[in-house]
């Protein structure tokens, strides 16, 4: 179909609010998912140094600074990690 | 995906070092971690809704980039005796498990049976996926099924629940008013379907007043909405295991669906979204 979309084009505005909302929603779930792994792998950190006789210090901070992050990698993790509310939560 | 387990348990030992552990110890703790990632349990997802409202499709959009998956049992559309039994589905990425409910409505004698499987299984379930057609207005089962429940088994299964009302392509004025150059529903379809949505939660809140969890319109075959469904699936999870379902997440991207002429466009608002 031709069509000329331009800025002020309805349909521009409508799918420019579509993949915005799109892009908040994978966000979004990065967001959850990091917080939930990191949780989740504090816990298994802790039990198992536990078993073998071990009680580990600042475990926490630990899996900040790791910076596990979904989608964009270790060192995007590490820099999100150090600017996020989650550690501010923790102080 | 990110998480590498190789890196991440080369990282923890060093971490485990730095703070004193011994190395023998170390080599056991790495392979203990090795085998807790390797065994983490599946997700387990309900989902309830009729024959025919799209939960195969629904799956294969989330899990399988909308592909349809070689297991017979995930594609078929049949009617089925109903057994709670669980039926592993094989995403791209690995297995998610599923029970397959029967929607409720068809007749007082079978909702009273479907209502033991209801309060059987959907306490062991880490996600509830109430399934609709947009449109479909007859709410009064859903309700019923509600109420009944959480008189038997109690009202903590409506934390992990949400809606999904697929097919947002077909609401009114019909799926021809769909635009389909740029895969996204018509202005009068965006109006009815936040109508919809609003009409939903009203009658949730009529047996659950404090309920705010969500309700999701989306197209498994237009991929549409599909994101903002698979994270609000993750958000009703149970917090330590999020990751789980999201590692799993393979969804279908409905910019491919979009006409290609509007590529570069799509291109330029993404890069100007980030």
């Amino acid at each position: 179909m031709d069509k000329e979309i331009t800025i002020h084009s309805p349909e521009f505005q409508a799918i420019y609010e579509e993949i915005s909302e799109r892009a908040e929603a994978i966000r979004k779930r990065d967001e959850l998912s990091d917080v939930s792994f990191r949780d989740w792998l504090c816990k298994a950190i802790e039990e198992l140094a536990s078993k073998l006789g071990y009680h580990i210090q600042n475990i926490y901070e630990f899996t900040l600074d790791m910076g596990y992050s979904f989608q964009k990698g270790f060192e995007a993790g590490r820099e999100r990690a150090r600017k996020k509310a989650y550690r501010r939560r923790q102080q | 995906m990110a998480i590498n387990p190789r890196k991440l348990i080369e990282d923890i030992k060093k971490f485990l070092a730095q703070n004193g552990m011994k190395a023998e110890d170390i080599d056991k703790f790495g392979q203990q971690l090795q085998e807790r990632l390797d065994n983490v349990a599946p997700p387990t997802i309900a989902i309830i809704g009729f024959t025919g409202v799209g939960k195969s499709s629904t799956l294969n959009a989330l899990f399988n980039a909308g592909q349809m998956t070689s297991d017979v049992r995930a594609c078929t559309q049949d009617a089925k005796q109903f057994t709670g039994d669980i039926e592993p589905y094989t995403g791209k990425k690995g297995i998610i498990n599923i029970y397959d409910m029967p929607g409720l409505g068809e007749s007082i004698a079978k909702d009273c049976l479907h209502y033991d499987v209801y309060a059987d299984i959907l306490p062991k379930v880490d996600v509830i996926i109430w399934a609709f057609h947009a449109g479909d207005r007859a709410m009064t089962p859903m309700q019923n099924a509600i109420l009944t429940l959480i008189d038997r088994i109690g009202p903590s299964f409506t934390e992990k629940m949400l809606f999904a009302i697929n097919k947002a392509d077909t609401i009114a004025p019909g799926e021809s008013a769909w635009n389909e150059e740029f895969n996204i529903p018509s202005a009068e379809q965006k109006l009815n379907l936040n109508g919809f949505e609003s009409y939903v939660r009203e009658r949730v809140k009529e047996v659950l007043p404090s309920w705010n969890g969500p309700i999701i319109s989306y197209s498994a075959k237009r991929r549409y909405h599909l994101d903002q469904l698979m994270t609000e699936m993750v958000s009703v999870m149970p917090n330590d295991i999020k990751w789980v379902l999201s590692e799993l997440a393979d969804v279908a991207d409905y910019t491919e669906l979009i006409d290609p002429e509007h590529l570069e466009l799509i291109k330029a608002m993404k890069a100007d979204i980030k």
